[in-house]
């Protein structure tokens, strides 16, 4: 290989499909805060995850393809209030990561307009990581 | 009666006998939810239409163990969009164990399928 390829091999931009099908996934960060049920908890998790795949679907389509394609991986953290979330928000977004808060219609246990969670991606998962990796599992 | 009275809404049932985590049947309820609002947003799209404009209703609930999934889904009528979801076994079951029935259909037939069955 020339000097010349070899440079233009480190320095040119990643082609898209580099994306591995492995390194895409979902984080649901949960409020601890709102002392949710199980169900309750499980139903609003499984809102995040289907308004985050249609909205992040439409903003970075080829990391939901990949997200589908590899068993839509998904994990569950959590922080202990809206404080913790809102400066998770923040950061995500400064980090242009695809992230949306789920509010709940407040029908059942919690006050409406509750923030009950966070869900970042689906995204590439060095980022996230990067972001999520010291939150504790649900 | 208000429009809403029949608003579509997902059942998500989770298997009891398994014992699931609160974040595993997070997951895997999450999981169902996606499965059905691919395939109903490509099969049936005024079920899937109504069911986002009404808030997108889910209910979580549990049925004893597997036969119970099976009689729910012998009963399934035409109509309704479901899943059975199947873990790929990393954490806490056997890989390719059913953890969760999702279904996706108008609220009164729903609730006729999942009426003997307690909420989580």
């Amino acid at each position: 290989m020339g000097l010349r390829s070899f440079l233009h091999r480190l320095t040119a931009p990643r082609p898209q499909s580099r994306i591995s099908v492995s390194s895409v996934k979902l984080v649901c960060v949960v409020n601890q805060g709102l002392k949710m049920g199980k169900g309750k908890l499980a139903a609003q998790v499984g809102h995040a995850s289907v308004e985050a795949f249609l909205k992040t679907g439409v903003s970075h389509p080829q990391h939901v393809e990949a997200w589908l394609a590899s068993g839509q991986k998904k994990i569950c953290v959590k922080v202990p209030d809206d404080t913790a979330m809102n400066e998770l928000l923040e950061q995500a977004i400064q980090r242009s990561i695809p992230a949306l808060i789920v509010r709940d219609a407040g029908h059942t246990q919690i006050p409406r307009g509750s923030q009950t969670v966070l869900a970042l991606g689906p995204f590439d998962e060095h980022a996230l990581d990067l972001l999520t990796g010291d939150l504790k599992l649900l | 009666m208000s429009s809403t009275d029949n608003a579509p809404t997902m059942a998500l049932i989770v298997r009891e006998d398994l014992n699931l985590s609160t974040g595993k049947t997070a997951a895997q309820c999450a999981h169902a939810a996606v499965e059905i609002t691919l395939v109903a947003r490509r099969q049936s799209k005024r079920l899937f239409q109504a069911w986002r404009e009404n808030g997108g209703r889910k209910i979580v609930l549990h049925a004893e163990n597997i036969e119970a999934f099976d009689e729910i889904v012998a009963d399934i009528a035409h109509g309704i969009v479901w899943h059975l979801v199947k873990d790929a076994g990393h954490t806490e079951v056997a890989p390719g164990t059913v953890t969760v029935l999702g279904m996706l259909g108008p609220r009164r037939s729903i609730d006729r399928l999942v009426e003997h069955l307690g909420t989580v």
